[in-house]
């Protein structure tokens, strides 16, 4: 039964300073699976680092759907469901690989990644993050941000030695308290949230926000029905506000698909509940 | 252990800050993890209390893993149990070990170094407590005050609990017409807001319908698909009595 559906858009750009970008992103509105990777380190390790979270997250992912026995990495929270630790599994399982290459490679040391993933399992959303890639949600004409950065100013702000104003402009914001790969665990946060219908989910790495308000994003969501359109706006305004960054973004929509009076009927009749 | 081996078997265990040491398998089972009653001692809170043993069928060591919480790797593969070869890399937690099945032969593995936090990474460890924030202070409870329902009361502690007659409902709804999924409640930091579901089931919460999404509050009675039920938040501490 597939009541919920999944239309999306996705964008990345190097923006206008930075000579490689290193962000990457995963996109697969059938099995509801959408993730950003914002990678880092010298030469070209962050850009090995944020590809090889968006290989390793969808196959873990994909191996448990088939198998779902499949041990979980890592500790299961009961408050969160199997969906979600299922999640929280793959990402420590991309921080564990990652980590593994960087010590192996001495080119790749100290290569790591920002991971902000969602999975939609029915009508309930999934999300995994760790570093300063965030998500947002569009929801009746608001748009709320439902992760919280794990990066110095974010710590700093939250024990109150930085104004939230000031944020965007602390000389340490690209500093990170964590990211996969960087050291042999990791601490992923989990969320998990009831999606409604008309529901827009906004996946983005920092260089999106480093330039984009909440109001733009808003505006640019009320403009178009096409999440594509969407994505490509954010990336355009991203870049015409400096593009000191590579950007990243996934915008995908939630509708429900309609089904008849007689055809829910029909599925209570013949499915009674045991 | 078996007396045909000149040798013992060894293992080269390195700690995550880079003490080396050696450990002879000297014999079977030989046991890994994290109390002190173990053949080798990983002090090492990722590491499981009797985290893995190594054990011997005719000439050949397996390593097993026993139900560890975050599991027994070889060559960075989780496994469950494994045949041992001459310059395995082991992980448990944070520690790396070699096995060397004949020390002193030809080839001596490389124990990779620990990948270093170079000046371009802009990782730091949190001041913050390591662990995810703590949890609510308060925990909402419904109690049943009329309809067919699995238990009278329910404590709400996952983030999202569902009110239906699926099979991972938290709330049982066993009426034979009974909706698969009627309504959601979910946690928002401290507060807990009830949301409708595809099934489009009619809330009313103290008598008046809700649209999508409504907060709730200490003592509101929330009524949906013929059950009837009130919305307390206690203490933690309290409900856990």
């Amino acid at each position: 039964m597939h009541a919920w559906h999944v239309t999306h858009g996705a964008a990345s750009d190097v923006g206008l300073v930075r000579r490689l970008n290193e962000d990457r992103y995963h996109a697969d509105p059938a099995a509801g699976l959408f993730i950003v990777c914002d990678g880092m380190g010298g030469h070209r390790a962050g850009e090995i680092a944020s590809s090889r979270a968006v290989e390793i997250i969808p196959h873990h992912v994909a191996e448990s759907d088939a198998d779902p026995s499949l041990p979980l990495i890592g500790l299961s929270r009961p408050e969160f469901s199997p969906a979600a630790n299922r999640l929280a599994s793959a990402v420590r399982l991309a921080n564990h690989r990652v980590h593994q290459e960087a010590a192996r490679r001495a080119e790749y040391a100290g290569m790591g990644t920002t991971v902000v993933a969602v999975r939609l399992t029915g009508a309930v959303l999934s999300i995994a993050h760790v570093g300063d890639s965030r998500l947002y949600v569009i929801r009746d004409g608001a748009v709320r941000l439902l992760t919280v950065d794990h990066s110095l100013v974010q710590e700093q702000v939250q024990s109150g030695l930085l104004p939230a104003a000031d944020m965007a402009r602390a000389p340490h914001r690209h500093v990170l308290t964590r990211a996969v790969g960087v050291h042999p665990l990791v601490d992923v946060e989990l969320g998990e949230m009831p999606v409604l219908p008309g529901d827009i989910l906004l996946l983005c790495s920092d260089g999106l926000t480093a330039g984009v308000s909440d109001d733009v994003i808003l505006r640019v969501s009320q403009e178009s029905t096409d999440p594509q359109v969407m994505a490509d706006r954010l990336i355009a305004l991203s870049n015409a506000a400096g593009g000191t960054d590579n950007a990243t973004v996934i915008v995908a929509v939630v509708t429900q698909r309609h089904t008849s009076l007689w055809k829910r009927m029909y599925t209570q009749l013949v499915s009674p509940p045991a | 252990m078996s007396q045909h081996r000149a040798t013992p078997p060894l293992l080269l265990v390195r700690a995550p800050h880079g003490g080396t040491r050696e450990c002879e398998i000297t014999h079977i089972p030989f046991t890994i993890g994290r109390k002190p009653d173990n053949d080798l001692c990983l002090e090492d809170p990722a590491v499981s209390a009797h985290h893995a043993r190594i054990v011997q069928v005719q000439e050949v060591l397996f390593l097993e893993d026993l139900s560890s919480t975050n599991g027994s790797f070889v060559n960075e593969h989780p496994i469950d149990r494994r045949q041992l070869q001459d310059a395995d890399a082991l992980r448990f937690g944070t520690h790396r070990v070699i096995f060397r099945d004949k020390p002193g032969s030809a080839m001596e593995p490389a124990i990779t170094g620990e990948a270093l936090v170079s000046d371009r990474t802009m990782v730091v460890p949190s001041a913050a407590a390591r662990e995810s924030p703590a949890p609510a202070r308060k925990v909402g409870i419904v109690e049943i005050l009329s309809g067919q329902t699995g238990q009278s009361h329910y404590p709400l502690t996952r983030q999202v609990s569902l009110i239906g007659a699926q099979d991972d409902a938290v709330i049982t709804l066993t009426g034979w017409f009974a909706p698969k999924t009627a309504a959601m409640i979910s946690r928002r930091g401290d507060a807990y807001v009830v949301s409708q579901t595809e099934s489009g089931k009619r809330i009313l919460i103290n008598g008046r319908p809700v649209q999508r999404e409504h907060a709730l509050r200490h003592g509101d009675v929330v009524e949906v698909a013929g059950i009837t039920m009130r919305f307390v938040l206690r203490d933690e501490r309290s409900h856990a009595a």
